[in-house]
């Protein structure tokens, strides 16, 4: 190979090895850094939709398998002293733009304590709105239970869906109710296999009658 | 030139995107709030002055026929450390800006400002220019952003992901819809774009 060709192939494969080596240095530096966040925000997430707990634990058996689509990621436990103090649930449902991925957590009461869109790729400015208090905040959703499932006012339901953003709101009022339904479907096992004293267990059959 | 003219020329007389129109694909798709622009733009800067620095140390090296590459390759290499870094240090910016970064790779400022500026200057002429045209770049994508959002939303400054929900200049129920949707972007840029045209071409008459 003449001299001058031998110096292309030289010099760009310094420059690839060396920007190879400077990548693994960062991916080194920043690789721990990128997954702690990634924990902490799902731990801020399952702190926020379910403030009373103070301790997660993912569900192995995701209840609602039944389901085709797989809207349902998990399922969480949440702990409060030791005893269960409600469910946490991880759903994806298609949105307008995108999936929108939402975080719903259900207090022991079955009622739903906190909801949180984790991410969406809905319009900014329009769909994007799914994000904001005044829509997930509102008092329809805190009425929401296993014993009432939300819906949009133009469903016969009464959440106010976002002005000009119907697609959207609906798919966060479905992600409720899948999380609704897999909290129901877990219901049992998790206050029934915790449960040891009797009032507790009481406690839950009314859970149970008002699942129905 | 003197280097005070090479950071000014990428502000004002060859600005990224009102004079050299390049890396529209980015412009348009963020420009929908002024955080996400700033962000953008902070980001392509960054990535701008550090390929400008070495591509011009490496000048002298880089045999001409496989320049390209070369620059690809650096360019590569610092669009990737900031994704890796924002990722690691603002997560709640990097949600949004996620999928533009990497696109960076593939904007025409940076490789177009490697190809005419860097690899002929010296290293101080092409940290200049690098600034004065990220400068550029974050000053116009600023500029469109402002159009937009305040337009679109009636607020300005929006940035729910860091927890601050902006400043409301007027009720949204206001708001043109259409300047937050991608025709926005057409349609605001188009505007921009002609104003300029416009008012520098009056300027040249009168001298």
């Amino acid at each position: 190979m003449p001299r001058e060709q031998l110096r292309l192939v030289v010099v760009l494969a310094l420059i690839c090895a060396v920007s190879g080596g400077i990548l693994a240095l960062v991916n080194r530096v920043t690789e721990p850094r990128i997954k702690e966040q990634a924990e902490q925000a799902v731990k801020r997430s399952l702190a926020f939709c379910l403030p009373g707990a103070d301790e997660f634990q993912e569900e192995h058996v995701i209840p609602v398998s039944q389901q085709a689509d797989k809207e349902v990621l998990a399922v969480f436990r949440g702990i409060s002293d030791g005893v269960p103090a409600g469910v946490v649930v991880n759903v994806e449902v298609r949105g307008y733009g995108g999936e929108v991925g939402l975080m719903v957590g259900i207090t022991e009461e079955g009622r739903v304590a906190g909801i949180k869109v984790l991410n969406h790729a809905e319009t900014p400015g329009l769909g994007s709105k799914i994000t904001g208090e005044k829509f997930l905040e509102q008092q329809a959703f805190r009425e929401a239970g296993l014993d009432y499932s939300p819906a949009l006012t133009q469903d016969g339901g009464d959440v106010q869906a976002v002005a000009g953003a119907t697609i959207s709101s609906r798919a966060v009022v479905r992600g409720i109710n899948r999380a609704l339904e897999a909290a129901g479907a877990v219901w049992e096992t998790i206050f029934i296999d915790s449960a040891r004293r009797p009032e507790e267990s009481s406690q839950l059959d009314e859970g149970g009658d008002r699942e129905q | 030139m003197k280097l005070r003219q090479v950071f000014a020329n990428g502000i004002f007389r060859e600005n990224p995107i009102f004079r050299l129109v390049l890396g529209m694909c980015p412009v348009l798709a963020v420009s929908v709030t002024v955080v996400n622009g700033l962000g953008m733009g902070l980001a392509a800067t960054f990535v701008l002055v550090c390929s400008n620095l070495i591509i011009s140390l490496l000048r002298n090296v880089i045999p001409k026929e496989v320049r390209i590459p070369c620059f690809i390759v650096v360019v590569a290499t610092f669009v990737t450390i900031v994704d890796k870094v924002m990722a690691a240090g603002v997560p709640e910016l990097h949600g949004v800006l996620g999928i533009f970064i990497p696109l960076i790779v593939v904007n025409c400022i940076i490789l177009g400002r490697a190809e005419a500026f860097a690899s002929r200057n010296t290293v101080g002429r092409s940290l200049f220019d690098g600034l004065g045209m990220g400068l550029g770049f974050t000053l116009g994508l600023i500029l469109l952003s402002i159009f937009r959002e305040l337009l679109g939303t009636g607020c300005l400054l929006v940035a729910g992901d860091f927890g601050f929900s902006g400043l409301e200049v007027f009720s949204e129920s206001y708001g043109a819809l259409l300047l937050i949707l991608p025709p926005g972007a057409f349609i605001t840029l188009g505007l921009l774009l002609a104003g300029i045209n416009w008012w520098s071409g009056k300027k040249g008459e009168e001298r």
